[in-house]
């Protein structure tokens, strides 16, 4: 008991000890700014994994470690779409998991956003052109904002959320 | 992965192994951060694992529950963590050395009972055995390029089979060359696909609490079941 706090006590606050994102062009679009208004303060996402490699997923979790802490700006991870003001997809879209995202995104309430994160969410990545995927988010669902990266960086996807939220620190 | 990025630019260490080499080069001060860096982990590292060996009640949880025995763990052929838990004394690093593991010196930890605290124990054990051999590399990095021109073109049909010691367990390869320069086959056999069954001996006569316990101690991966 008294080693668990000694430990506590000693390491302090981790929030915040992590390398800034280098300034990069928000790929979001120009109504998404506007659609994103109600989200300023509380955005709830859900992950929907289309046949990533799993590296965006482990991203995405580091992001609500204590480290980068996304909960400080009001980001919370659902456990389902039908609770999310925001879809978070990662993956290619695998020919299987392409009802999959669709059904997802008609479960998830009006208003809502739909974030593309990796390269192969935005574009297909290295699996562009296989017969294993059908084309990037973008063909199947309207996608409000686009994180490049092959995993992005939690301090790029963090930075981009913030943007989207509209603040600008 | 902060200090990944820091070296090579990847948090994942993508585009670093290329084939005939690396591309990134380790020079003195960059063994040197990395260094400083273990020996921090380390201390973090002993410390958890004295507060968890000390917690009574977490060892009451974890001891005698999701036991797999030697005999079923070795007619699955169950291998990696839970196979060492299990007293199943196999790592393809030792007894199939590739790169530079039959220049290093490492033990591997095995343990008789089968039981989560076994396989948790494993792990540990394998965290400093991992610093160690980090630090035995560094200590002996050699000099000289990092990646050689490869020319030699596979013809079609001639096929390769390679076996690593992930940190799961044992992970198979296996390719085949098409033509011009294609890949013609790949297969992968990832060691959760053989540890899966063994999960459903070991979960018998445990509560249902347990089971995501017992579960999560195999850590086995959906996706590398179908690959």
């Amino acid at each position: 008991m008294f080693r668990i706090l000694k430990k506590s006590l000693k390491t302090g606050i981790v929030t915040g000890r992590h390398p800034k994102a280098p300034e990069g062009e928000a790929g979001a679009t120009p109504a998404a700014g506007q659609k994103a208004r109600p989200f300023r303060r509380s955005l709830t996402i859900r992950e929907v994994d289309t046949g990533s490699c799993n590296a965006c997923e482990m991203e995405m979790n580091a992001l609500m470690n204590p480290v980068y802490d996304a909960e400080r700006f009001g980001v919370h991870v659902a456990a389902s779409p039908r609770h999310a003001d925001a879809l978070v997809v990662t993956g290619p879209v695998a020919v299987n998991m392409e009802k999959a995202l669709k059904d997802a995104y008609r479960a998830t309430p009006d208003p809502k956003l739909v974030i593309a994160l990796g390269d192969c969410a935005c574009d297909c990545g290295m699996f562009k052109g296989s017969y294993g995927v059908t084309g990037p988010v973008e063909r199947h669902v309207p996608v409000d904002m686009k994180v490049r990266g092959c995993p992005p960086r939690p301090a790029e996807i963090l930075q981009a959320l913030q943007r989207l939220q509209g603040r600008n620190d | 992965m902060q200090l990944n990025d820091r070296l090579t630019g990847s948090r994942f260490l993508r585009g670093v192994n290329i084939v005939g080499g690396v591309t990134v080069n380790l020079w003195p001060y960059h063994l040197a951060e990395i260094m400083d860096e273990l020996d921090e982990i380390e201390k973090d590292f002993s410390e958890l694992t004295q507060i968890l060996f000390n917690n009574a009640s977490l060892t009451d949880r974890l001891e005698t529950t999701g036991v797999l025995t030697e005999r079923t763990a070795w007619d699955h052929g169950v291998m990696g963590v839970a196979g060492r838990a299990s007293n199943i004394d196999r790592d393809v690093r030792r007894d199939h050395p590739f790169a530079a593991y039959k220049d290093l010196r490492f033990k591997v930890p095995l343990y008789r009972y089968g039981d989560v605290r076994a396989r948790m124990r494993v792990r540990i054990d394998e965290v400093h055995e991992s610093l160690s051999l980090i630090r035995q590399v560094g200590k002996r990095m050699p000099d000289g390029t990092i990646s050689m021109p490869v020319s030699h073109v596979p013809p079609a049909g001639e096929w390769a089979l390679s076996a690593v010691e992930g940190w799961r367990g044992e992970i198979l390869y296996f390719i085949m060359a098409g033509p011009d320069g294609t890949i013609h086959r790949c297969k992968v056999r990832d060691p959760s696909f053989v540890n899966w069954p063994a999960i459903q001996f070991a979960v018998l006569g445990n509560i249902i609490p347990d089971f995501p316990l017992i579960n999560k101690s195999f850590n086995l991966s959906y996706a590398g079941n179908d690959l």
